[in-house]
């Protein structure tokens, strides 16, 4: 925590801090953009019905705001687990110093406090800035537009600060029972569970708030468990739109958030004495073990897909990567999470839906876009942790064996991403569509699908130029902002547009030619901007030193 | 038999040379002892010789031909042991020479057998699937060691090799490296320890302040400067000032108020 820029120095395991912030933006955006689609639809509706109150018709959504600020808080505080108490390095740094450990544990508290309020602003900041426009919009009244702003910002903040001092508080208990070593080794299962947790969570999206507004009816309900239960009631309860019973669980809301963030801080003074102390003399890795599985799938890939020395060294360099790098990881699971979120919403979604007589024999667009909507993601997250470095100081192996003018990378870039999505693919489509369709379109939907997700790799791999995790993260530039906002337009385009382009085209199987010209027109687009890349844009990079260590280094000898 | 030529390497990262007019030349079955004490320029000229660092002047020659005019090939003959053992911490030792060998093109069995007994014999056996980030720093060396030797080049350049070993591994690899040369290998070898230099090397020469202060074989450089021992011509060449003075001076200004 307190060391901040070093640890990226150090193993580059800290991602820079702009694409983090977009990265935990992009739910907000996401949603934001859905939620547009969303309400001018149900405006077109409600445009004749006058007592149409926004206050409650919007309660899903905020029920949904308000888990999103809790999961994605609660990634963030998963995500920076190991850095959120002091770890061995700051050991070895600050112990020998002749300052009170209080003073650290005092700076430690301080910069965790600095971290969730960050966190919390910046989750939900495209959130508090749409969502009350979008629901007010239709009311000129001032004072009503903020009292709906106010009761989503207070409903939304508490629930950041509520979860992230929950799993503080896990963290904390954790570090102070188990033994160090036993401690390291169940924080990545703890780790997981608590990731199925918040995925589970978001999921509620989809079910619980139809059933909040009955809640008095059942005394002994399961719902009332639910922290996004509290939230959601305590914003209706400032609303003016609370029963005696969502008023209760509006305080539980309160004293659940109070009661966690004391505790949180109490066990981290308790556990920060223990940590301290012990964390020295531990030994912070776990031995790997030989893998005959491993080896055995190794082996065939090399074979089938990886032909030069390079591309097998590299693969087995990158899986490892991806498997023990924390931060790459968690990229990577970041995006697979939100992918699964959203094909799960639209699954649920199409599952709810009254079927039409016509509709019945062809898959809803819902339903097409659920293998569309994780392969998007899936190759963005691998595309986007490419860029996450790791240990960048040990880059030197690969200077010295690869040849500088090796243009091998964005080739093998697309071998790696392809190995990792053909698999995920053929199993959830194969499973999803055998079943219950004919073989003609699972076999006509799966080609698209893979033809797709294709030319989607060729885009997201024309211009890398760098073998996985070897550079430094690229700084944050204002472009970075039309960055995200085109992948959010891309995944519209990828999932939405070919799933419902799709859904027409089943009515009549012939139709499917059409997509022959369209494909293929932007596959001769890639080719020609392929070609219009110059030597220079294709040459391998490294870059072995951290930006800031070249500086200090010129800096000391220029005397 | 091979040969590498420098000819008037110079480098400099600010308007001060780091190295400056270093030239030399080393063939099959020599030991070439690179000797200089902080900041003299021998990881500097290491960098140059492998081609990770681009000279600012002169020119590395192997084989008569300039390095830049074939990188890969020429990389292909060389061993290296930079001189800080930067490695990929969360690879095993084992996984990490794996990833070093297939890097350089080594077919799998024969990989699979000199990792086997290069780690038996740098006794990292028992550790070898462990990861990399919890070995100490002389069980990472003999890791960057086992790196080198394993593709058996024919030109082998070290930078300190020697630090962090414990007493048994670094007798093992001064007499390695020695070994290394009677067997027809071409050495460069850097280090700021004398006594080691003394030992094992064929020729030496003498770095001070990014410039050659003297060069020859070791027998050679004892007579020039007219000392019974290496050490002596060291201090002889490199000294301009007295160390006991030094560490008196040294003592005193901790004691100032
Ligand atoms: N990357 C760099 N940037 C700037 N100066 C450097 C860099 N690397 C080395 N130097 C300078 O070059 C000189 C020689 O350094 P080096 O070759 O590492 O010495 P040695 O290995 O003999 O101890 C030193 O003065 C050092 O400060
Ligand atoms: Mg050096």
């Amino acid at each position: 925590m307190i060391h901040g820029g070093e640890t990226a120095d150090e193993d580059g395991l800290d991602l820079g801090m702009g694409l983090l912030f977009g990265l935990l933006a992009l739910p907000g955006v996401f949603s934001s953009l859905f939620l547009a689609d969303k309400y001018g639809s149900l405006f077109q509706v409600l445009r004749g019905d006058l007592d149409f109150d926004p206050y409650s018709a919007s309660l899903p959504d905020e029920y949904f705001f308000i888990a999103l600020s809790m999961v994605v808080t609660a990634a963030v505080a998963i995500w920076k687990w190991d850095s959120l108490l002091p770890d061995r390095r700051d050991y070895i740094n600050l112990a020998p110093l002749p300052i009170a450990s209080s003073s650290f544990l005092g700076a430690n508290i301080f910069a965790l406090l600095l971290l969730v309020g960050a966190t919390a602003v910046d989750v939900n900041i495209a959130s508090i800035g749409l969502f009350p426009l979008v629901v007010c919009g239709s009311h000129s009244s001032l004072t009503y537009f903020a009292i709906f702003l106010g009761a989503h910002l207070v409903g939304v903040t508490l629930a950041s600060v509520f979860s992230f001092s929950a799993v503080m508080t896990i963290l904390c208990v954790l570090m102070s029972v188990l033994p160090f070593r036993l401690f390291r080794k169940c924080s990545m299962y703890v780790r997981c569970i608590l990731i199925a947790v918040i995925l589970a969570i978001l999921a509620t999206s989809a079910t619980v708030p139809g059933e909040i507004q009955g809640i008095a009816e059942h005394t002994r309900s399961w719902l009332k468990l639910l922290p996004t239960v509290w939230f959601t009631s305590l914003d209706q309860w400032m609303l003016g739109r609370a029963n005696p019973t969502t008023a209760m669980l509006g305080n539980r809301a309160l004293i659940a958030t109070g009661l966690t963030f004391v505790f949180a801080i109490c066990t981290c003074v308790f556990s920060y004495r223990r940590c301290f102390t012990s964390s020295g003399e531990a030994n912070a890795m776990l031995p790997a073990r030989e893998n005959a599985i491993g080896n055995w799938i190794y082996r065939m890939v090399h074979r089938l897909v990886f032909q030069t020395p390079f591309e097998r060294a590299a693969f087995r360099f990158t899986t490892k990567a991806l498997v023990r790098g924390e931060s790459q990881a968690l990229v990577l699971g970041w995006f697979v999470g939100l992918g699964i979120v959203i094909s799960s919403q639209s699954l649920v979604g199409s599952l709810t839906q009254p079927i039409s007589s016509m509709g019945q024999r062809i898959p809803s667009a819902e339903i097409l876009s659920v293998p569309l909507t994780l392969s998007y993601f899936l190759i963005l997250g691998l595309r986007c942790s490419f860029e996450v470095p790791i240990a960048l100081r040990a880059n030197w192996l690969f200077r010295l064996t690869v040849s500088p003018d090796s243009r091998e990378c964005a080739a093998f870039a697309r071998k790696v991403i392809a190995v990792f999505l053909l698999p995920v693919l053929l199993l959830c489509g194969l499973s999803l569509y055998a079943s219950s369709w004919g073989w003609k379109f699972t076999v006509v939907h799966l080609t698209i699908v893979t033809v797709v997700s294709v030319l989607f790799i060729e885009i997201v791999s024309i211009q890398f130029r760098k073998i996985p995790f070897t550079c430094s993260m690229p700084r944050f530039k204002s472009n970075s902002i039309v960055v995200i906002f085109i992948y959010v337009v891309g995944f519209f385009i990828f999932s939405t547009a070919t799933s419902t382009a799709e859904h027409w085209a089943f009515q009549d199987l012939r139709r499917v030619l059409i997509f022959l010209p369209v494909l293929g027109a932007i596959w001769l687009g890639i080719k020609y901007w392929q070609k219009s890349l110059t030597y220079l844009d294709t040459r391998v990079i490294f870059d072995e030193l951290p930006p800031t260590v070249v500086e200090t280094l010129n800096l000391s000898t220029s005397r | 038999m091979v040969s590498l030529v420098a000819r008037n390497l110079m480098k400099c990262y600010t308007s001060v040379p780091a190295v400056e007019d270093v030239s030399f030349s080393l063939r099959s079955g020599e030991v070439l002892g690179c000797l200089g004490p902080n900041g003299s320029g021998k990881s500097t000229t290491v960098r140059m010789l492998i081609g990770l660092s681009d000279p600012t002047r002169g020119e590395v020659l192997f084989g008569g031909k300039n390095i830049r005019m074939n990188l890969v090939a020429y990389r292909k003959l060389v061993g290296y042991v930079p001189e800080e053992a930067n490695l990929y911490p969360f690879l095993s030792g084992l996984e990490y020479l794996e990833l070093v060998g297939t890097l350089r093109g080594m077919d799998e069995p024969t990989l699979r057998k000199r990792i086997d007994s290069m780690l038996e014999l740098f006794s990292l056996h028992p550790h070898r699937h462990s990861a990399v980030g919890s070995y100490s720093k002389g069980m990472r060396q003999r890791i960057l060691l086992i790196a080198a030797l394993l593709d058996d080049p024919e030109l082998l350049i070290f930078d300190e090799p020697l630090s962090g070993l414990d007493v048994t591994s670094a007798l093992i690899v001064k007499n390695l490296i020695k070994l290394l040369g009677e067997r027809g290998k071409a050495v460069f070898y850097c280090s700021h320890v004398l006594e080691v230099v003394e030992k094992v090397c064929s020729h030496v020469m003498i770095l001070r302040k990014g410039r050659v202060l003297a060069q020859g074989s070791a027998d050679d450089l004892r007579q020039a400067a007219g000392q019974s021992s290496l050490e002596h011509a060291f201090v002889h060449l490199v000294e301009d000032r007295d160390a006991t003075q030094t560490a008196r001076d040294l003592a005193d200004a901790m004691a100032t108020a």
